[in-house]
């Protein structure tokens, strides 16, 4: 399998009024092409500043791309002019958005948003474009697409508008698609069908697709290979099973045990490992996640641990990663 | 749509009605006899108290005041506007209608010119912000907003006197008689006008511009690799058109009094120099007429602009 996508150490930071945060920390990581990647972690730990890094859309200022390279079929997206950039957003890689209410214009319909880069970039007719537009509306399971497509964002529901936006995020057909918690916003039963086109559409393309989640169920779900973000780092990788089976780091073995649990009200879904989330601009020494880490040892606060391998392909960056095996998971339970 | 539009207009009538009312009800309270103003001289000897008993008595003055009022509502229907000029006996309609059109005119100028200048220039604020085309844009609003017409009117006089021993025509003639004259007497105006007025609009558009390109359907704009151009223009623009065209059709109201200012430091001849010219003769018919026109020429504004903004924003449809 070829690489599609690479980021090298890329540290993305912000200047804010509290104080320098560094939002990506040293983010390494690669998209293979045909695969479904995932990237979990808990709220603030820097995974849509990652993907943003990525395709150059992060809000300058407050935030700064400080250094790492961004491989796309290796080619440095970091030296890239605004117009080469622009050619590889939409086309090369194209993005999903966390908040699907707020992602459509509700000025134009929904038919002028879906067609628009298809005349103006891609060069089609007006004719084709609205041939296309039907045929992705089809696709993302939209019945009725001549009305559906004059009509406008308003009129769509949640789950609807992220069809859109999955459409429109197809429409150029990119070989990398990245899917920033596309159903974080959703319905429990919708966020399953969202999830399953998207997988679908992915396959039938034969494009990578990246996940961008809270969630480790839906990873354990739908993911091949996943990368585990803390703080701005990434602390564990490695396959979907390997993580979920036998994780090697203590963060993801709480996001295990908080698994969302379908059954629960929302709000109670949503509580996660034990402990505050790390605040960026003041991190605590050594490890960030030590103070809320039930192993945490003496070294733990006088150096960060590095990614390293602990077994076949599977890497964390934790000093106990390989006494975390089988053994932990009998002592917990 | 249609019932938003149709509960707007329907609002409209009663607001004209209060608004007369406050208009009719001022005029009977502010000091000062009209008979007076007609009569002149002294009026305690019995000849001129009859004389003026019977002034009273033609001119209505002696009905019942709800009387007055709705014969004064019926005239301004009926296309009378309160009958005539009590210094120069000059029908209000014709007063109206010589008149009227130099004050649209002076309008239309203004607002064409101040729009013309204050989308491009909010726009190109905005996509600079902090940078130089965006202090630029700041301090010359900063300066259209702080520094009052008259003065700039007074000062662009000076100017012109003392540097290039010009000074605007005195007398205007209408501009089919006379383009080259009547723009250069009208202009001066527009221009001082449109630089307050654009000040505003500006400022407006560059900040709901700033607002707009935060969103993030301008991000997902972006992200489809759309030109930057398209996306200024195509998604973001039309959002920040729909604040900025509200506040600028309320803020028209202000230019309307703006008018009355510059027509009359200019010695043009509209419907506000007529206002002040009224006020100085007491000419208390033509005032409340004249004032009754302003406000209806705001309010109807204020209307339009209302129905144009629920055509710019589908989502006003089932509001
Ligand atoms: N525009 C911004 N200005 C300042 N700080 C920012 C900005 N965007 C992100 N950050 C900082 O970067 C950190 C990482 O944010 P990011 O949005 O990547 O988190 P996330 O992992 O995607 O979280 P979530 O699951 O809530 O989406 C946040 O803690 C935040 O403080
Ligand atoms: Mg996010």
């Amino acid at each position: 399998m070829s690489v599609v996508l690479e980021i090298e150490d890329l540290r993305t930071y912000f200047d804010t009024e509290g104080g320098l945060v560094k939002a990506v920390d040293g983010v390494s990581y690669t998209v293979e092409e045909g695969e479904t990647l995932g990237l979990v972690g808990e709220s603030g730990g820097g995974k849509s500043v990652t993907a943003l890094s990525g395709i150059r859309l992060i809000p300058t200022p407050p935030g700064r791309i400080v250094s790492g390279r961004v491989l796309y079929k290796g080619q440095d997206l970091l030296e890239l002019s605004l117009d080469g950039m622009r050619h590889i957003r939409g086309r090369a890689i194209g993005m999903i958005f966390q908040e699907p209410m707020t992602s459509l214009n509700p000025v134009l319909s929904i038919g002028r948003q879906l067609t628009e880069p298809l005349i103006t970039e891609l060069g089609l007719s007006k004719y084709d474009a609205n041939a296309r537009a039907h045929e992705l509306l089809a696709s993302v399971e939209i019945s009725d697409p001549e009305r559906r497509l004059a009509q406008f964002p308003h009129h769509f529901s949640g789950g609807m508008r992220q069809r859109v936006m999955i459409a429109m995020a197809l429409s150029c057909n990119p070989a990398v698609l990245i899917a920033d918690e596309p159903t974080t916003a959703l319905d429990v039963t919708v966020q399953a069908q969202i999830l399953e086109l998207m997988q679908r559409l992915t396959e039938e393309r034969g494009g990578a697709l990246v996940i961008i989640t809270h969630n480790l169920g839906v990873v354990a779900r739908y993911a091949d290979r996943v990368n585990v973000m803390y703080a701005g780092k990434i602390v564990e990788r490695s396959s979907a099973t390997a993580v979920y089976g036998d994780p090697r780091h203590p963060y993801t073995l709480g996001l295990m045990s908080s698994v969302p649990r379908l059954d629960l009200p929302v709000t109670e879904r949503l509580v996660q490992v034990d402990g505050q989330p790390p605040n960026l601009v003041d991190l605590p020494p050594g490890c960030a996640f030590q103070p809320r880490c039930p192993y945490a040892q003496e070294q733990c606060l006088e150096a960060v641990p590095e990614l390293m391998q602990t077994v076949d392909n599977h890497y964390a960056a934790c000093f106990i990663a390989d006494q975390l095996g089988a053994g932990a998971k009998a002592g917990q339970a | 749509m249609r019932r938003y539009i149709g509960r707007r207009v329907l609002l409209y009538f009663p607001t004209l009605l209060l608004a007369s009312m406050a208009i009719f009800a001022i005029m009977r309270v502010l000091p000062g006899d009209v008979t007076q103003v007609i009569l002149g001289g002294d009026q305690t000897t019995p000849r001129a108290l009859a004389q003026a008993e019977d002034l009273r008595q033609r001119l209505g003055l002696n009905d019942n005041i709800v009387i007055q009022y709705f014969r004064w509502v019926w005239s301004m229907i009926n296309g009378e506007f309160g009958g005539a000029s009590i210094v120069s006996r000059e029908p209000i309609s014709e007063i109206i209608a010589r008149r009227l059109p130099v004050t649209l005119e002076l309008a239309a100028w203004t607002t064409l010119i101040a729009w013309a200048i204050s989308i491009p220039s909010g726009v190109i604020a905005a996509m600079y912000q902090n940078r130089m085309p965006d202090y630029f844009v700041r301090i010359v609003t900063v300066a259209g907003t702080a520094l009052p017409n008259f003065w700039i009117a007074l000062m662009l006089i000076l100017i012109m006197l003392i540097f290039f021993s010009w000074t605007p025509p005195i007398f205007y003639l209408d501009l089919w008689e006379n383009p080259v004259q009547h723009m250069l007497k009208i202009i001066w105006a527009a221009l001082i006008l449109a630089w307050g007025y654009s000040s505003y609009l500006t400022r407006v558009t560059r900040s709901t511009m700033l607002e707009v390109l935060r969103q993030d359907y301008v991000r997902t704009a972006r992200s489809r690799g759309l030109r930057e151009r398209a996306v200024v223009l195509r998604h973001a623009l039309p959002n920040a058109m729909i604040p900025v065209l509200t506040l600028g059709g309320l803020q028209l109201a202000t230019l309307l009094s703006g008018t009355v200012i510059l027509e009359t430091v200019f010695s043009l001849p509209g419907i506000g120099q007529g206002v002040v010219q009224a006020a100085t003769e007491r000419d208390y018919p033509v005032i409340q007429s004249l004032v009754m026109l302003l406000v209806t020429l705001m309010l109807t504004l204020n209307v339009v602009i209302d129905i144009i903004y629920a055509k710019i924003d589908p989502r006003i449809s089932y509001g």
